[in-house]
């Protein structure tokens, strides 16, 4: 697997920012295995197959954190290296998207799918899109998926303050980078609210995964998420084991949610 | 758009250039959908010298700013002091080159993988490498650049004249590399005799630096043996200033803006 630090100038941001991503190796001719045979002037047949694509995770890092959060972590390069998965992990430096001189929510649902689109063979359909992430990384993968939900097949929250509200009102009241918390009622920033406003509408929703540590501090914020999912009848998976808000708890959670997403195992061909 | 890649191939780094919808391009009035929607660009392929990395074009270059403003994908391999030749003992530069950096790039980038979209260029070992490999390769890369390019630095080693730490892992026993693969010389005689279309090639070199006349040897050899040579010097030492502005230069030679 090949990883890349990426770093572009962000028209959504107003600035430059960084992303890494997984790229997998080949298969049939792993590029991580050994040295190439010696046959001095002789290029071996290697045909170079551009109509190759592949799956794609966009994976958010935790509040305060950046690109580098994930991929530090080897089990999560274990995790990922196994599957033919492209994974991007950008910086969100706005998590609770109060930030009025850089919108991160089209950053990641807009310009960064044109961008990743263009630069690498990820498949543009919905059903090869998925998101996720930990903590507040979560929350911002189901805001991504509620407003744009023609964009992924399946969403994933690992300890997410989904319930925004609460987790505001309980943590975050007088702090700068966060609104007041009655500010986010009605608006996108509000996933409870927008997956019933989905529902209302008739939206075709990405399947919904929730998991959380039955120690973690935002337990019983992801029990009345969980609980308004289920109320709305989405097509929702919850999964529940001892743990605490951390990255032992995540790895286990990652290789969860890859387990659960319709991964093809494989590269595929454009038009299949 | 700056990629720094570990690339998963053992001790192989890469550092690359793919020029990004700035402000610049939506100014002209091009849409974002438009811009990315146009995949096949060119790729240069560009050298390190000894004593360095894959990231140092990156460090000590404007070829960001150089790439952007061609649409031309700039992919710099890591190459060590290996001279980009597979070495008796120590890793196979020339394969990598060749063979895995040109199926991972290709295999990742928007790239044209037609050797006419493909250059090849480097500084000081990697003018060598550039213009061995540009020579040894001619369906992988279709023009040549060189600048202050050590380009007899394995004649002058058969000939005890030079010789860096290592060099001996590298090209072997010195009777053997006279009139071999290692030598430029013999190269560019061997691809000349084998007919067919010979690359243009881009020389340069700076009037205060050591290697100036070997570099007029070479020019000399190329232009005898048939070779188009665009030769440039000028009042420069063995530099990064030189070295940036032949860069942009030797870009301008290209055959650009012909990708699909």
């Amino acid at each position: 697997m090949a990883y890349i630090r990426l770093t572009l100038a962000s028209r959504c941001l107003n600035g430059a920012t960084d992303v890494s991503v997984f790229f997998p190796d080949d298969p049939k001719a792993p590029i991580g295995s050994g040295m190439a045979p010696r046959k001095p002037g002789v290029i071996p047949g290697d045909a170079v197959d551009k109509s190759r694509r592949y799956q794609v995770l966009w994976l958010m890092h935790g509040g305060g954190d950046d690109y580098t959060a994930w991929p530090l972590d080897a089990m999560v390069q274990r995790a990922c290296g196994s599957e033919q998965l492209i994974v991007v992990m950008p910086t969100i430096r706005d998590l609770p998207g109060v930030a009025r001189n850089a919108d991160y929510l089209s950053y990641v649902t807009e310009e960064l799918p044109e961008l990743i689109g263009f630069l690498f063979p990820i498949s543009r359909r919905r059903e090869d899109n998925f998101i996720a992430g930990l903590s507040y990384g979560g929350y911002f993968a189901y805001r991504c998926a509620l407003t744009h939900p023609q964009n992924y097949a399946c969403v994933g929250s690992f300890s997410s303050p989904l319930d925004v509200k609460e987790d505001v009102r309980r943590h975050h009241v007088g702090q700068a980078v966060f609104s007041d918390p009655d500010s986010i009622d009605g608006t996108d920033r509000d996933v409870l609210g927008m997956a019933t406003k989905r529902k209302e509408q008739g939206v075709d929703l990405p399947r919904m995964f929730q998991t959380c540590g039955t120690e973690d501090f935002t337990w019983d914020f992801n029990v009345v998420a969980r609980d308004h999912f289920r109320a709305l009848g989405l097509d929702h998976t919850w999964i529940q084991r001892p743990g605490v808000h951390n990255f032992e708890f995540w790895d286990g959670a990652l290789r969860q949610y890859l387990q659960w997403l319709p991964l093809r195992h494989g590269y595929f061909k454009e038009g299949n | 758009m700056r990629l720094q890649i570990h690339t998963g191939i053992p001790d192989v780094s890469l550092d690359a250039v793919v020029p990004e919808y700035t402000r610049a391009k939506k100014a002209q009035g091009l849409s974002e959908k438009e811009y990315y929607g146009k995949k096949g660009l060119p790729v240069l392929w560009l050298l390190h010298g000894a004593f360095g990395s894959s990231g140092d074009w990156m460090r000590y270059s404007q070829i960001e700013l150089f790439a952007e403003e061609n649409g031309l994908i700039v992919a710099c391999p890591s190459g060590e002091n290996g001279a980009y030749v597979n070495a008796v003992r120590g890793a196979a530069w020339e394969d990598i080159v060749t063979i895995k950096l040109w199926g991972l790039v290709h295999t990742m980038l928007p790239s044209s993988v037609d050797p006419k979209d493909n250059f090849i260029a480097g500084l000081s070992m990697g003018g060598y490498g550039a213009l061995r490999l540009g020579l040894k390769y001619p369906d992988r890369y279709s023009r040549i650049g060189s600048f202050s390019g050590g380009v007899d630095i394995a004649g002058r080693y058969a000939a005890g004249t030079f010789s860096a730490p290592g060099s001996e892992d590298v090209f072997g026993p010195r009777e053997s590399v006279p009139g071999s693969d290692l030598d430029l010389f013999a190269v560019l005689q061997k691809r000349a005799a084998q007919g067919g279309e010979l690359p243009p090639i881009y020389l340069s070199c700076g009037t205060k630096d050591a290697l100036m006349a070997d570099n007029l040897r070479l020019r000399a050899a190329l232009e005898k043996a048939g070779y188009l040579v665009t030769w440039q010097e000028e009042d420069y030492g063995h530099e990064w200033r030189f070295w940036n502005r032949q860069v942009e230069a030797f870009i301008r030679t290209l055959p650009l803006g012909q990708a699909e």
